[in-house]
């Protein structure tokens, strides 16, 4: 029921929204719940377990019953709170957890067979027999249970994020957080002050406190004017604090346009920020918490503060004849508010004997709630003091079981709250969260007097500690009472008592968790399922605590919380992954030549970041094979181009820099000759192969490292490593010159000829011998010259600075074609080197050594180096190890595969009998079968002997020659040619 | 979490790839025995309480810092490059 | 006679242009990292005076202006706009960057507000001046952010990224303007 005198809101303008397809009027500024009050309105949904009618609660984020969903084009976001949705014009939502419909819902049988489902059912009833369990129980439990129904549609909505960092961050807009914001930021501090709600003022949004002569509504405002007006402050609403991290980091929610039409698309829907900030003020407030007596979930039933807020700033009253229930002070000013304000009040209850309220309405101390009735609505209550029992006809209920501070986020990183007897509540210990004050309400201080002189105290200690010295201002005076509370948590009954609205848990649950030995609250947390809906037991834990304490004989203290954990309230997924989305989830590495690939219509494979080309198929090509051995045989034939510009390249300076390489690689370095080209071996610290790569002198002082593609982040950061922690002592410098070159292969027989015919001054054979490099001239643009080959054809490798990347790789592609060659991809690349037993990292994966890849040669003797003394440990030169050989499938078409394991021919495939593994396998177009490097037992000893190769993802079992590695010119003389 | 670099300032973890314990830094010489190399690569305490732990500046100015930090606390007492630790043997 | 070609490393994909915000990639001509040898940052910071007109810039900073200018790279210096004097060579590792970095300035009156979307530091002008330059992420990229102006930022991304860099400051650029815009 409206009130035309009450309340802020505007209400000349209305606005049309639909509930459950039912047109209502509100004004700007309404929620769904005051709207629905306003409307008369009491049912909005269903619970959880019992399907029990339930209506609104409170009037904040906590509000565990009024759960609806928002329909906004073709999306629908279930649970949200009725509390906080605003209303707009056209507005859609529809109540939840309710066939056919909200008045009558089938599955509120669930409430007449209630004996049955109490806390514990599930695990004790639906255990046999154990197949029934995927076939029947939980397709029944998972369509009756949930809450809401998720859109199962991509989200489409438009997320935004946002790093942030301040001196202070004050958490709430209340009178504590403004006070704190405006005394912070006159004293010059870099403030940003977040509330979560659309307008900034807190509870004083729902009192007539005057402050400072003034009613609290205009103090609030000359609060808002005077912080917008400073440069150094950044006010945030609609926006939660929803985790606090380690360091000072806060996890942010901003809500940007869930309370507007729009819906242009690119309009953004939830902003998330990351604040730093070293100091923070908790000004969170708190949560007026229920009282469980019987039947307290009916519609209808409601927190004594919310219906105070509904009347003051919605100018709604939630009933027409309300009763209130209370046991301490505040209760008092929701009966004032009401009197003044003309609604009739049917009752004020008050469990304690001596509560000092006076006014014209009927008044019962030292008396109690016990039950109530009505179906889908209250109509009435019935109470019982020293004098009896008796019945009471009212529509509406405000309960006053008193105030919880909101001290969840001062406990999100571990720190356990303590009990406060005298407020009977939690509070959080000093320094919960280093750098965080709580203030206000939120610390125990339950009048706004009180909550300023926190402020003033706090700021004052924050000051000084920054050095700011400030007169130390008296608060600005405000009127309320004192605030006494006589704790009273549930009423004796033989009716069902509620504490979890959400997950329908009562005071007989908790009982009985008790007496099955869930006693911890931890415990009885899952046991029950107690807080563990979407509100995380905001208004219900405290009283659960209270009365499991109660049941189990320990006190409120030692049986303590459970733990507090982000959210705060609930976020949406996709602002916090906003930014991995697009482009932003990996970025991608293109070589210069990546353009050209996709012009040839090259099919592109992902190798770390990178993109690279599979092969380039022709006409008349229909599939990867045939091309790739299209590309094998016209390098082995005449000659081929491949991008090889993704292998890490790092250039080493100084007069150390031989000396680094020798203690980075397993063999010798500085006494490399310059012009030349050397394999290097890599070792991790305990034997294990890390890596490998050529590196070249490039003159006395300067060599250039080649490493693997896939790890060239892990070398470099190995090499800083070993330099600044191992050997700061040596004079080298070394930076990352992958991005600087394009580098192509040119292989084949016929590679010299496509090489010469575009170098400035022709190629001289002799000096250009196997392994040499040097400086070039490529049309009349210094490059480098390797020659070098991963194909085991005569080859080079041609640098050149990237700008020219794509502009050499046209000129070579050219070049080759008239040589009867072509370009080639990872396909052919990766035959070719299989082919010539060229180790790749499906060889050296992390578990082979330099043994087991057959270069234990390589591990000098001379010098130390990284994995030198581990490698020698005698179970790494173990003949018995899996060592790498060749596989040969001659006579089958069928395919080798990779991950294969290896058995001798006369055993089981089992995994006592396993001999090894094949770590990679290709058609090999020379040896016209398919070919294998493969980890095999004794391998090395047993070249010649026959396997089975068994794949047990395909169900496939192959005999193959076990053979050297080095298939094609195991001698080298074409590679040397 | 946040680590202050001793170059860079206090920056978020994402930009920092951690290693594991500082002990990494006391390599021992090829001649101590395989005991000695085997404590040095494989065996570490679990502490409840302050560690010293190495980490790498990725995305940053590229140093390894060692960090100590309280694992219960979550409190990062101090930070150092590690090549002014005077632990790196010249 | 047959030549080669150049291509920038961002080329087609700059400028950007959106509601006042502008991002132009920079042709530096000259890019080359200078790491002195220990013992010598004096000797090298006097020669790049001498021949550059410019010192060598301290941790997280950068020194000179429009033309030829020296910024701090975490493990080097990049030298930009000019070839170091070959007297540095005897005690500095210098290395020929020219092709390896992606150079793009950004600029327009909400640059801070689209990398602060991006980059996990404070880009505020009041703590992140004029000449000042970090070494740090945008997006997942890792970047470096020299402050060339009081709207206006220079930023050096690897080349083969190029791509994903512009996309992801523009991207950034159409998300801020939004957000202004819905804020009024």
């Amino acid at each position: 029921m409206r009130i035309a005198s009450q309340g802020i809101l505007n209400q000349d303008k209305e606005i049309t929204f639909y509930f459950d397809s039912k047109p209502y009027k509100g004004f700007l500024g309404d929620t769904v719940a005051s709207a629905l009050l306003a409307n008369d309105v009491y049912l909005v949904g269903r619970s959880f377990k019992y399907h029990r009618p339930r209506g609104i609660l409170g009037i904040g984020s906590e509000e565990p019953n009024a759960l609806i969903s928002v329909h906004k084009g073709r999306r629908v976001e279930p649970n949200v709170r009725a509390t906080v949705q605003e209303i707009y014009q056209g507005l859609i939502v529809t109540s939840q957890n309710s066939w056919p419909n909200l008045k009558f819902d089938a599955l509120a049988t669930n409430d007449i067979a209630a004996r049955f489902l109490s806390a514990g059912f599930y695990y004790k009833t639906f255990m046999w027999p154990p197949r029934f369990w995927e076939a029947l129980y939980e397709p029944i439990i998972r369509r009756a249970a949930g809450l809401g129904r998720l859109d199962s549609k991509t989200d489409d909505d438009n997320y935004d994020q946002n790093f942030l960092f301040c001196d202070l961050l004050i958490i709430g807009g209340g009178p504590s957080g403004l006070l704190s914001a405006l005394l912070t930021a006159r004293a010059g501090l870099d403030v940003i002050l977040v509330d979560e709600n659309a307008i900034f003022g807190g509870q004083l949004r729902f009192e007539n406190t005057i402050i400072d002569g003034d009613h609290c509504k205009d103090w609030v405002d000359s609060c808002l004017v005077e912080l917008k007006s400073l440069d150094n402050v950044r006010m945030i609403s609609r926006a939660t604090v929803f985790g606090v991290y380690d360091q000072g980091t806060f996890g942010v929610l901003e809500r940007l346009s869930h309370h507007v039409q729009n819906s242009e698309n690119d309009a953004v829907l939830d902003r998330y920020h990351r604040i730093v900030a070293s100091s923070s003020i908790l000004a969170s407030g708190s949560i007026e918490r229920h009282i469980a007596f019987g039947n307290n979930d009916r519609p209808g039933i409601m927190m004594a503060s919310a219906v105070r807020g509904y009347l003051n700033h919605y100018g709604v009253s939630a009933g027409k004849s309300v009763s209130i229930f209370g046991n301490n002070d505040d209760a008092f000013n929701t009966a004032y508010d009401l009197n003044n304000a003309g609604v009739e009040i049917a009752a004020y209850i008050d469990s304690r004997s001596d509560a000092g309220i006076q006014g014209d309405f009927p008044i019962f101390r030292g008396a109690e709630v016990y039950d109530t009735g009505g179906r889908l609505a209250l109509e009435h209550i019935c109470i019982r003091d020293e004098k009896g029992e008796r019945r009471i006809q009212t529509d509406c209920l405000g309960v006053a079981g008193g105030w919880n501070p909101s001290i969840h986020l001062s406990c999100h990183t571990n720190s356990k709250p303590e009990w406060n007897s005298e407020i009977a509540a939690f509070t959080s210990k000093e320094n919960s969260v280093p750098g965080m004050k709580v203030v206000g309400s939120a610390n125990g201080h339950f009048t706004t007097s009180a909550c300023f002189k926190s402020v003033l105290e706090v700021v004052n200690e924050l000051l000084n500690s920054k050095g700011i010295k400030i007169k130390s201002k008296s608060p600005p005076k405000a009127s309320d009472a004192d605030y006494n509370i006589s704790p009273l948590w549930a009423v004796e009954g033989h009716k069902r008592a509620w504490l979890d609205f959400q997950n329908d848990v009562t005071t007989k649950d908790i009982k009985q968790s008790v007496a099955e030995n869930f006693s911890s609250v931890e415990h009885m947390k899952r046991y029950t399922t107690q807080g563990m809906a979407t509100d995380q037991g905001k208004g219900s834990n405290v009283i659960s605590i209270a009365l499991l304490a109660d049941a189990s004989g320990e006190s409120i203290e030692s049986t303590g919380t459970t733990t507090f954990r982000p959210p705060y309230t609930p976020i949406s997924i996709g602002a916090i992954g906003s930014s991995g989305r697009d482009k932003g989830f990996a970025p991608e590495r293109f070589t210069t030549t990546h353009s050209t690939s996709i012009a040839l219509a090259a099919p592109m494979i992902e190798a770390g970041l990178w993109y690279r080309p599979s092969y380039y198929p022709k006409i008349g090509e229909n599939d990867w094979l045939q091309s790739c051995n299209r590309e094998v045989l016209s390098v082995r034939k005449n000659v081929g181009i491949c991008d090889v510009s993704t292998l890490g390249k790092i250039e080493l300076q100084g007069k150390d820099a031989g000396k680094f390489l020798d203690f980075v690689y397993t063999n010798s370095f500085s006494s490399l000759a310059v012009g030349r080209v050397r394999y290097g071996l890599m070792l991790r610290e305990d034997g294990f192969v890390m890596d490998d790569g050529t590196s070249a002198r490039l003159s006395e002082n300067s060599y250039l490292m080649t490493t693997t593609t896939a790890a060239a982040g892990s070398v470099m950061r190995h090499l800083d490593f070993v330099h600044q922690a191992y050997r700061p002592d040596l004079d080298v410098r070394f930076v990352s010159v992958t991005e600087q070159w394009a580098q192509f292969a040119v292989s084949g027989p016929r590679s010299r000829d496509v090489i010469s015919s575009i170098l400035d001054e022709p190629l001289n054979k002799k000096d250009w011998s196997f392994m040499a490099c040097g400086e070039v001239k490529v049309m009349g643009v210094k490059a480098r010259l390797f020659r070098i080959s991963f194909s085991g054809e005569l080859g080079f490798e041609l640098a050149i600075p990237s700008r020219y990347g794509a502009s050499l790789f046209n000129v070579l592609k050219l070049e080759a074609d008239q040589h009867g060659g072509g370009i080639y991809g990872m396909e052919a690349m990766n035959v070719m080197r299989l082919e010539k037993g060229f180790i790749t990292h499906a060889e050296i994966d992390g578990r082979a050594t330099a043994y087991d890849v057959g270069m234990q040669r390589m591990l000098s003797q001379k010098k130390d180096f990284i994995g030198n003394k581990m490698a020698q440990r005698p179970g790494l030169l173990d003949p018995n190890r899996e060592r790498l050989v060749g596989l040969k499938m001659k006579g089958s078409t069928s395919s080798l595969k990779a991950g294969s394991q290896l058995f001798n021919i006369y055993d089981e495939p089992l995994a006592d009998n396993n001999q090894g593994f094949i770590s990679s396998a290709a058609f090999s177009p020379v040896e016209n079968c398919y070919v294998g490097l493969a980890f095999f037992r004794r391998g090395p000893e047993r070249w010649g002997e026959r396997i089975n190769a068994v794949n047990f993802m395909a169900d496939t079992q192959l005999e193959c020659e076990v053979c050297n590695p080095v298939f094609y010119d195991p001698d080298g003389n074409k590679m040397h040619a | 979490m946040r680590i202050l670099c001793p170059n860079c300032g206090e920056r978020d973890i994402r930009e920092f790839y951690y290693r594991g314990s500082a002990q990494d830094l006391h390599r021992p010489n090829l001649e101590d025995s395989l005991s000695d190399w085997h404590e040095f690569l494989h065996l570490r305490d679990n502490t409840a309480g302050e560690i010293r732990d190495l980490w790498y500046h990725e995305k940053g100015c590229n140093s390894w810092l060692v960090v100590t930090r309280n694992t219960v606390t979550h409190e990062i007492i101090k930070t150092e490059l590690v090549k002014n630790t005077g632990e790196v043997r010249a | 006679m047959r030549s080669l070609s150049a291509l920038s490393p961002a080329a087609g994909l700059c400028p950007v242009k959106f509601d006042g915000l502008e991002l132009v990639e920079l042709d530096p001509s000259y890019l080359f990292s200078i790491s002195p040898y220990p013992g010598f940052e004096k000797k090298c910071s006097a020669i790049l005076k001498e021949n550059h007109g410019i010192l060598l810039p301290k941790v997280c900073r950068a020194t000179g202006n429009s033309g030829v200018r020296a910024i701090w790279f975490g493990s080097f210096t990049l030298l930009v706009g000019e070839k170091p004097n070959l007297a540095l060579t005897d005690l500095a590792a210098v290395i020929d960057q020219s092709d390896a970095w992606c150079s793009l300035r950004f600029k327009g009156k909400y640059v801070e507000e689209v990398l602060q979307r991006l980059c996990p530091i404070d880009v505020r002008f009041s703590k992140f001046k004029t000449g000042y330059v970090a070494r740090s992420m945008l997006g997942l990229l890792h970047v470096t952010i020299h402050r060339s102006g009081k709207e206006q930022f220079d930023i050096y991304g690897y080349r083969s990224m190029s791509q994903t860099l512009v996309s992801e400051i523009t991207h950034s650029m159409k998300k801020t303007v939004n957000v202004i815009k819905q804020n009024f």
